[in-house]
């Protein structure tokens, strides 16, 4: 259950009673704010560095909420302003122990300009070119426990890990943490067409390990 | 996305451009013009069908890896409730 605005969350939520509340102290304000938001920043924060660290971070990223309520002018949304005073503290410390984390050296495995396709897949006998010859293997026809279970989540873990840096946040905030591409554009920084490319490139790549797990 | 290549069957556009597409057709950003070539395809293209179900699945499957074994509340959170008491009693004085 989510308490700060979230996604397919069209109606406005009323943040200012949330800022007043952290600026008066409340403590059950910030308790319910933490507690639904700590989650998801560890998660975030553990893509860039170890889990010791992550919550390290975060505990630093939400003393830092608590300094600077203050001066929050509200122009963001609550959550992507703790979001990218996260971002900012776990990117310099991912920076400084990059040397030691360990999928950071693996680098990207994915290339932003690849096609969503290999060309040589879409080779249709009479169309030619470009079109698929047949369709794909349909998943859906798969024995139910191919899809499911904790080999595949461990697999797409994994899968996720080794994304480009880019493509990795912007999957991970849309599709495991469940943002609007809105809210993505303003914690990253981004526009909405560089946000879909990335989020685009980053799918399309997943389903692409998928299908080599499936084949397997 | 304007740039696809009209292609002259009733296609409207090759499998090569429609794959480009799905995150746009998902996202609701696709233009009309490029939504009508999208729709239009897909409408014929088995294989673009399974794609985008694929890709759908692949949605799915990556929101079952959020780790819901982290803590909810940080180690910290007594000394940063204190510390939300002692900035709040600052901004009084």
């Amino acid at each position: 259950m989510c308490w700060v605005a979230t996604e397919s969350d069209d109606t406005p939520i009323d943040e200012s009673a949330i800022v007043d509340g952290l600026r008066a102290g409340d403590p059950a304000v910030f308790r319910t704010l933490v507690a639904d938001l700590n989650p998801g920043l560890v998660r975030m924060a553990r893509q860039y560095v170890s889990p010791a660290l992550a919550d390290e971070v975060v505990q630093e990223t939400w003393l830092a909420v608590v300094r600077s309520i203050g001066t929050f002018e509200g122009r963001a949304k609550l959550k992507t302003w703790i979001y990218r005073i996260m971002l900012n503290k776990v990117r310099t410390v991912a920076a400084r122990e990059s040397k030691i984390v360990p999928f950071t050296a693996l680098g990207p495995t994915s290339d932003t300009d690849a096609p969503s396709v290999q060309p040589d897949r879409l080779m249709h006998p009479d169309l030619g070119r470009g079109y698929w010859p047949e369709a794909p293997p349909r998943w859906d026809q798969l024995p139910a426990e191919h899809l499911e279970g904790s080999e595949i989540r461990k697999r797409l873990e994994a899968d996720l890990a080794q994304l480009p840096p880019a493509q990795r946040e912007v999957v991970s905030l849309r599709d495991v943490e469940g943002w609007t591409s809105d809210e993505v554009c303003n914690a990253l920084g981004i526009s909405s067409v560089n946000q879909r490319v990335l989020l685009h490139r980053g799918r399309v790549a997943l389903r692409a390990m998928i299908e080599e797990y499936l084949n397997d | 996305m304007t740039d696809n290549s009209f292609v002259d069957n009733d296609l409207r556009i090759t499998c090569a451009d429609a794959v480009e597409l799905v995150t746009d057709y998902l996202d609701d950003a696709l233009s009309i013009d490029d939504l009508s070539d999208f729709e239009t395809h897909l409408g014929l293209c088995e294989g673009c069908q399974v794609f985008v179900d694929q890709v759908r699945k692949t949605v799915t499957l990556v929101a079952t890896t959020a780790d819901t074994s982290v803590e909810v509340m940080p180690a910290n959170f007594d000394d940063l409730l204190a510390e939300l008491e002692d900035q709040a009693q600052r901004r009084i004085e």
